[in-house]
């Protein structure tokens, strides 16, 4: 039996590349658009009906359509260094390149307002030149570290978030929400509804513990339903719309394919022998590697962060009080991904949840803030019987991707994992 | 060679160091803390704390962390990590997991987490003066009490620079005056004069820990200007703590400063000490001050001013790394 892919794959991709077709018909209709980085709050402009586009999602676009390479040569052309973060970097390089030929679907419009928390060192450089080049306004956040990172975060964060983030930091971040809400009043000239934002919230966090029955029905389940190739998708793209119609009623046909898929007893792999999860963002200019161990080994990629995160990094109940909930989802949304301990006792748990054999990290040498706390991960995976690969490599650098060794660590990880299970 | 801190410091009191550039002195004295500045140190590698520090991480903070292990900083009480410095979040927050794992000694120093944003809105002054607060409360615990009538070395910093840019003094003097003062709130300001010959030189990009490029420069024209000791003398700004925000948040050699005002701080200098030639360098591993580079680049054209990319430079730079960079073109 063929793996087949959940009708719903096709459904969130299709809908994300029509949406991002028609925002030039929208912008020269009027509309306006924001361009933002993945961990700052959409929902204010999601509220407020102005387009977003996130920084991450249109990198993993540009190197998913093999343009990365070209992007990069030009940033160096343009006298970027090579050894600077390429993640994030890769958009506002293209935006700079202004090459509609050399940019997916012709690239975007310029946008009217770039929003960017400053969580990794480079982000307030990056996003002055993208500003500097549209002319847009430019909202940058403030990320204040916490006093000290303390566990268990993802049990804490729904409803604990006060203590745990600290009032200071909610208070700023708070503060910093109001203000980029009279900067979207002024762009769009519409009025913030503050009770339709507390409905709006309500929506996402019935969103977010849709993707969690998810999460717990994949971890669950005997054999692994769908690859991970197909659950960041079906979780992302509804992500980027979230508290929408279409998101919710998305999230929902998605939870209703995986049941129906493990009902009827389908997997990946008919003889699952190995289960792995990928630490680190998406591989995005070669996404088959996923697939690539399934039929010689039987070993299946079950878990990337982006499903569980769904729950974990958004849910954060409101108590009436639905901006600061907002502030709590948000003041240290990625940190919990890369920073010690939160990111590798939540790696370990999930290990444990998903029956994971053999872990492979992905460590982005020169995207620091990604790949801070690797061994602090790796050695808390291996005391949770975890076997671990590292490959270092970008995830959106195609250049100097060397699949073939790539492939053979991966694979020499899998007969370990083997060899051990045929030792007991 | 890494010295211990108490060789500089009085022995009835509780012994606080700083980790992180642009220690902000101004705020510091206005608090009544004179921390000890331990961001320069370099420690040697094969410390239990080895296994755990990725190949990419910024190396002053490799380097604190190290020293951290081997007890270099067990003499200090607690150690103020700058989050506003490239690297010094992360080696705070290893230092607390490292403390977790008891890879760091007992006697090692507590680590402390402290914000101070480089912005003055509302919102941003409520949390800066929060912050500061909890500093003194965590302080507290460990038995410390602000000393009154404290004045922040910034007048001695502003100092230097102008010796450094008049020749009094020559870049690599200058280099390390900074560091004794950063470090014991003290520098004898005579020192060996600079060549008073050759083109005027800045040196711009990554801040760096020895004086050694500093000397190579030095030996091919004058010396005149370092972006690593404007930092440093703005950021001790301040006699009052009102002020002493405000020069954080009006700084534009901040790593993480908001506003895009680097480029014309940069023009500004450039013109104040009528520099020739700019030589900009980065560490291997920056994930920040490149993004700059093409700036510069474009301002020294615009202004006629000859600029060499030195390209990577470790941030203590061995004879070995500086036989590798074109240095003569800085003076060609």
């Amino acid at each position: 039996m063929s793996y087949e892919p959940l009708p719903t794959s096709a459904e969130a991709m299709g809908y994300q590349r029509d949406w991002t077709r028609s925002l030039r018909a929208r912008i020269e209709d009027g509309a306006q658009f924001a361009f933002v980085n993945a961990d700052t709050p959409h929902e204010i402009f999601h509220a407020m009906d102005m387009p977003v586009v996130v920084n991450q999602w249109w990198s993993s676009v540009i190197a998913a359509k093999q343009l990365s390479t070209h992007t990069l040569d030009r940033g160096a052309e343009m006298g970027f260094h090579d050894n600077l973060a390429k993640y994030s970097a890769l958009p506002i390089i293209s935006a700079l390149d202004d090459n509609p030929d050399m940019q997916p679907w012709g690239g975007l419009p310029d946008p009217a307002i770039l929003c960017a928390r400053q969580s990794a060192d480079d982000q307030q450089r990056l996003f002055q030149l993208y500003a500097e080049k549209a002319g847009a306004r430019l909202a940058l956040l403030h990320a204040p570290a916490p006093a000290e990172n303390l566990n268990d975060w993802w049990v804490r964060a729904r409803d604990d978030w006060e203590a745990l983030y600290g009032t200071a930091r909610l208070d700023l971040m708070q503060a910093q929400i109001d203000d980029l809400i009279g900067q979207v009043e002024e762009i769009t000239g519409r009025a913030f509804d503050h009770a339709g934002f507390g409905a709006y919230m309500e929506q996402i966090e019935r969103q977010e513990l849709i993707f969690e029955d998810v999460n717990l029905m994949i971890a669950g389940a005997e054999r692994m339903p769908v690859r991970i190739g197909e659950q960041i998708p079906n979780v992302m793209i509804p992500q980027w719309h979230r508290g929408s119609d279409w998101a919710v009623a998305h999230a929902e046909r998605f939870r209703d394919a995986v049941g129906e898929r493990i009902e009827a007893g389908g997997a990946v792999v008919e003889d699952e022998r190995v289960r792995m999860m990928w630490i680190g963002a998406g591989l995005w200019f070669d996404t088959k590697f996923y697939t690539a161990f399934e039929e010689e080994f039987g070993a299946v990629f079950a878990w990337s962060m982006y499903l569980p995160f769904a729950a974990d990094g958004y849910v954060r109940r409101a108590k009436g009080d639905y901006l600061r909930a907002l502030a709590a989802r948000v003041v240290t949304m990625n940190e919990q991904l890369h920073q010690a301990p939160w990111a590798n006792a939540w790696l370990a748990k999930q290990a444990r949840d998903y029956r994971i054999d053999l872990a492979v990290i992905l460590v982005p040498e020169a995207d620091r803030q990604s790949g801070y706390a690797t061994n602090f991960i790796a050695e808390d995976l291996r005391d949770a019987g975890v076997e671990v690969v590292e490959i270092h490599a970008d995830m959106v650098d195609a250049r100097r991707w060397d699949g073939g060794r790539a492939k053979a660590d991966v694979a020499a990880g899998i007969r370990r994992v083997i060899a051990r299970e045929h030792e007991r | 060679m890494v010295h211990l801190v108490n060789e500089y410091i009085r022995e009835d009191t509780v012994r606080i160091g700083v980790f992180g550039c642009g220690a902000p002195l101004g705020v510091f004295a206005s608090i009544g803390l004179a921390p000890v500045d331990v961001t320069l140190r370099q420690a040697g590698t094969g410390t239990a704390a080895d296994r755990y520090i990725e190949p990419f991480m910024d190396p002053f903070a490799a380097s604190v962390l190290r020293g951290m292990a081997a007890g270099d900083f067990d003499d200090l009480d607690a150690i103020v990590f700058l989050r506003e410095s490239p690297g010094a979040m992360i080696a705070c927050q290893y230092a607390f997991e490292l403390a977790r794992r008891g890879v760091l000694p007992k006697a090692a120093p507590q680590p402390i987490m402290l914000n101070i944003l480089p912005a003055d809105h509302d919102a941003a002054e409520r949390f800066n003066r929060a912050e500061l607060d909890r500093l003194t409360d965590t302080l507290a615990t460990l038995g410390w009490t602000p000393e009154a009538g404290m004045v922040s070395p910034a007048e001695t910093f502003e100092r230097l620079i102008s010796m450094q840019s008049a020749g009094i003094l020559s870049g690599a003097a200058a280099f390390e005056k900074r560091r004794a003062l950063a470090e014991t709130g003290m520098a004898e300001l005579a020192g060996q004069a600079a060549r008073l010959d050759g083109p005027r030189i800045a040196l711009l990009g990554a801040p760096l820990g020895n004086a050694a490029l500093h000397a190579a420069l030095d030996a091919t024209g004058i010396l005149a200007l370092d972006q690593q000791a404007l930092d440093q003398a703005h950021v001790a700004r301040g006699r009052t703590l009102a002020d002493a925000l405000a020069a954080q948040a009006g700084n534009p050699f901040a790593a993480r400063q908001p506003e895009p005002v680097y480029v014309d701080a940069v023009r500004a200098a450039l013109k104040a000490h009528r520099i020739d030639r700019v030589t900009w360098q980065v560490e291997p591993h920056d994930d920040l001050w490149g993004w700059l580079a093409p700036q510069v680049r474009a301002l020294c054209m615009e202004l006629g001013i000859g600029f060499t990319d030195l390209g990577f430079v470790p941030r203590w730079p061995m004879p070995a790394d500086l036989d590798a960079l074109p240095l003569e073109e800085a003076v060609a």
